[in-house]
């Protein structure tokens, strides 16, 4: 559709506006093409121009309407080819406010955290993602991928993706970031996610095969958290790489001012014409202080927040400005049970009747209704979004009397007393839930003292090193790998250093199962895995949580189920 | 005046040697260097052998001079979570702190002096009265509260001012200024109006002002010539002290307000262990507080000349 000339003042503007950003012109020439742009249109002072007013550039001040209604539904926007017509409209500026801490880094292997995989997500690519809908991971710079041996998976490259900086993407590409990833001295904190690649033959540019040191099932699982760098850029060396993000994404990186915002701008070559971009430019802001973004969400200054506490949801809707998003996560929550002794021996939680007992003294369905915005329930910790959840397990119910009994029959008629360590929680209401908890748990006779560590790095360390109370608050997203493997084998497997249980028969089936293809023996085997679980009861089962965005109600935008934020999905409503 | 400055300057070491110490025994006492260098599922073997390479495995007081000896270069090391170094870190968000706190005690200096004067001359009348409500109030609300509730009806109800950030430089910057540089200013005003209050109070019950009056002087030489002056030198001791403060104590503010300063990082860098870049927080602002109460001490001792002895 053809442009009218005030879109066509606005976007010379907003180039001017980059060059001044970045040096290139003078404050002086800015001010000149801040007049002709003023002069162009109805709006706006020079003044006020010059300042990169906020409100300019919101949304709702830029000529998008064409693209309501047209768009397609946010979720379906990356996993489909979209209907969208073409050439939609490009405009405005989408603000979010991303974190309450900057990001340590710009480079997408040296960091991990949640807020970095969804920044990268933007400027970069991975090999594959996940479908929002099936929750399988798909191919994305990878074209197909087949196993050809156990241990040997080829992959089909795209051909004719580039950088931002115009370099290649190929084969060499790919082999060079696995080899930089899993290098020991690279130190990088996602070594771990590719530790079962052993290395990367190239078969021709943009076929390659990838070797594993045992067969493999969940490989394609570490292909979503995993962003290709030129190996060209590289060159240049780390430190270039941690200021400057030069990936095949649908945003292009613009500016990191430290501890205030990322910038990025729409790449307008992006090799995949399924992701159409609405907004020109994205800006990640980092602001610390939940109720501060509250107040941006809501002053209209943001458009997304990634954090509503459970009792401001109300104001949110009533404000008439913004709505709050509810989307389930993998992430489940649990209080880990020191089974095994390993940090009080002897402690209470070592006979297994006792862990049933504390199980069957909660009434988990009625913090779910009553204190969180919604929760699968976990009966054996897997969450139903992990591949081998098995359906027919029940979980424990509530029955305080059959809690006493067993009790009773451990030899705790008359209770007893336990320490429990929590800490800052990703769940929703976290303090009220360990109350009602506690309140619970005292009614059949176990008496617990909550011992609150506000420094997360000392609740890790203790609770890492085995020094952890008898009970302990804890949560696991399974670095977003949606199979059992990713929740059991940190969890409960003896060896892991998080792990306070130790059965050999379960260990056993969780390791036949993580080095076998055939999925419907590795569902069966998890199927046994849980049972076990379910009936020795490691934890005090809890569920896997919903969590809740706040959005602006110019914006049609939904989160994702795997936890990563696609801004590039986001349309004005 | 020589050897008075000389004394200040030793005594500012020693206070910055102390403060160095302290943080470097918390900052070692609170945390493992180890368990935030390395991924969670290191092995334990191969923790201690980067805790030998690292040198960790040393007694503290080596590891003590050693990092005294850097830091005397102005080398704070690395910081564990960016690999920069900490000074330039630092240094990176002191202009955003300086703006701040110098404008917020600049607001509340211009509020304090007048309102002080007006309170202690017409002692008793309304507008005495309404000052001290006033100083009441500012004294009695939290820091962060006064923040959110400015921000809720400047920012969210009138929509006048930004809720939060920096902003470019220029107009934009200001207008993120207003809001944190008047909590601050909210804060600080109180107290230097209580004290102009209560000098000139004392100063104009004194017999000089009395004989100033006698001479048929005005009432504004009398009151800014004569009574003023006198009362302004423990205000200007107190501004020093409370500038200071607020280097180090604008953490509150600059959280609420996404304020990228020098506060904001030593609270991101405590809550990500990152000793580095805390070690250099605090020894920067020290030495930096330091200077501004010698220079506050300085320009008392000119102003009044008993203090040199």
């Amino acid at each position: 559709m053809a442009k009218t000339g005030r879109q066509l003042a606005d976007e010379n503007y907003a180039r001017w506006q980059m060059f001044y950003k970045k040096g290139l012109i003078s404050r002086r020439t800015m001010l000149k093409a801040a007049m002709v742009w003023a002069g162009a249109g109805t709006v706006g002072s020079v003044l006020a121009a010059c300042g990169g007013d906020d409100d300019d550039d919101s949304p709702g001040a830029v000529p998008t309407a064409t693209t309501a209604g047209a768009a397609p539904t946010a979720t379906t926007a990356q996993a489909a080819p979209t209907n969208t017509p073409a050439a939609p409209a490009m405009g405005g500026t989408l603000r979010v406010a991303l974190a309450e801490s900057d990001l340590p880094t710009m480079d997408p292997h040296m960091h991990n955290l949640r807020t970095g995989i969804i920044t990268f997500y933007h400027m970069f690519d991975n090999l594959g993602v996940r479908n929002q809908e099936t929750l399988v991971i798909e191919p994305w710079l990878a074209e197909s991928w087949e196993v050809v041996e156990p241990t040997r998976w080829r992959m089909k490259l795209r051909e004719g993706v580039k950088f931002h900086d115009g370099s290649d993407f190929t084969g060499a590409t790919v082999k060079w970031n696995w080899e930089r990833i899993t290098n020991p001295e690279q130190k990088s904190p996602q070594m771990a996610n590719q530790a079962a690649v052993a290395g990367v033959e190239l078969i021709d540019d943009y076929t390659i095969d990838v070797i594993t040191h045992n067969p493999y099932p969940i490989f394609t699982e570490r292909l979503q958290n995993f962003q290709m760098i030129s190996e060209k850029v590289a060159e240049k060396g780390d430190e270039f790489l941690a200021e400057n993000p030069i990936g095949t994404g649908p945003y292009k990186f613009v500016e990191w001012k430290k501890g205030q915002e990322i910038v990025m701008t729409a790449n307008t070559e992006y090799w995949n014409p399924d992701v159409t971009m609405a907004y020109t430019d994205v800006i990640l802001r980092i602001i610390p202080g939940v109720p501060t973004q509250l107040a941006e969400l809501l002053a209209e200054t943001v458009d997304i927040i990634r954090v509503v506490p459970f009792d401001q949801m109300q104001a949110v809707t009533n404000s008439g400005v913004a709505t709050p998003k509810v989307q389930p996560i993998l992430r489940v929550q649990f209080v880990r049970l020191d089974a095994k002794g390993r940090g009080t021996p002897d402690n209470p939680f070592t006979d297994v009747r006792v862990r049933n007992a504390a199980n069957h003294a909660l009434d988990i369905d009625t913090y779910i209704e009553t204190l969180q915005a919604g929760g699968d329930r976990t009966p054996a910790m897997v969450n139903p979004k992990h591949f081998g959840f098995d359906p027919t397990i029940e979980p424990h119910t509530y029955d305080p009397d059959l809690a006493k009994q067993l009790l009773a029959e451990a030899g705790y008629a008359d209770g007893f007393t336990v320490k429990w360590m929590t800490g800052a929680s990703l769940m929703p209401n976290a303090t009220q839930v360990e109350q009602a908890m506690q309140r619970d748990l005292a009614a059949v006779g176990i008496n617990t003292e909550l011992n609150y560590l506000s420094d997360g790095n000392l609740f890790t360390t203790l609770h890492n090193e085995g020094k952890g109370d008898p009970m302990m608050s804890y949560s696991w997203g399974s670095y977003s790998v949606f199979d059992t493997d990713g929740i059991y084998w940190d969890m409960f497997h003896s060896d892991s250093i998080f792990s306070y249980y130790n059965n050999p028969e379960f260990d056993a089936l969780i390791e036949e199962a993580r080095g076998i293809m055939d999925s419907e023996k590795r569902k069966e085997l998890y199927s046994q895995a849980q049972r076990i679980i379910r009936d020795e009861a490691p934890v005090l089962f809890m569920w896997g949580l919903h969590t809740v965005w706040g959005v602006s109600n110019k914006v049609d935008w939904s989160p994702a189920p795997d936890e990563i934020d696609r801004y590039f999905w986001a349309k004005p409503a | 005046m020589g050897a008075y400055v000389v004394n200040r300057l030793i005594q500012m070491f020693v206070v910055i040697v102390g403060i160095s110490v302290i943080v470097f025994v918390i900052t070692n006492m609170i945390g493992d260097p180890v368990n935030v260098l390395l991924p969670p599922e290191t092995p334990y073997e191969q923790r201690e052998i980067f805790r030998e390479q690292m040198g960790f495995n040393r007694p503290l007081v080596v590891q003590y001079l050693d990092f005294a000896v850097d830091a005397v270069r102005g080398d704070f090391g690395n910081s564990f979570r960016t690999a920069r170094p900490a000074t330039t870190i630092v240094l990176e968000r002191m202009p955003a702190t300086l703006l701040l706190t110098v404008s917020a005690t600049l607001v509340a200096t211009l509020i304090a002096i007048p309102m002080g004067i007006i309170s202690a001359y017409k002692r008793h009348s309304i507008w005495d009265n309404l000052t001290t409500i006033f100083v009441v109030t500012g004294q009695a609300m939290p820091i962060f509260w006064l923040g959110l509730l400015l921000i809720i009806i400047f920012g969210v109800n009138l929509k006048w001012l930004p809720p939060s950030g920096y902003g470019d430089f220029g107009i934009e910057r200001l207008k993120h200024l207003i809001l944190p540089m008047a909590v601050l200013g909210f804060f600080l005003a109180p107290v230097t109006e209580r004290l102009v209050r209560s000098g000139m109070l004392d100063a104009l019950s004194q017999d000089y002002v009395r004989t100033a009056r006698a001479k048929g002087l005005s009432e504004r030489i009398v009151l800014f010539r004569h009574a003023l002056r006198n009362t302004i030198i423990p205000v200007i001791t107190v501004l020093g002290l409370q500038f200071g403060q607020l280097l180090g104590g604008a953490v509150i503010t600059e959280s609420v307000f996404a304020w990228p300063g020098v506060g904001l990082l030593a609270i991101d860098s405590i809550r990500n262990s990152d000793f580095p870049v805390t070690q250099a927080v605090v020894v920067i602002l020290a030495v930096l507080i330091s200077f501004v109460n010698l220079s506050v001490d300085l320009i008392v001792g000119v102003l009044d000349p008993r203090i040199r002895r």
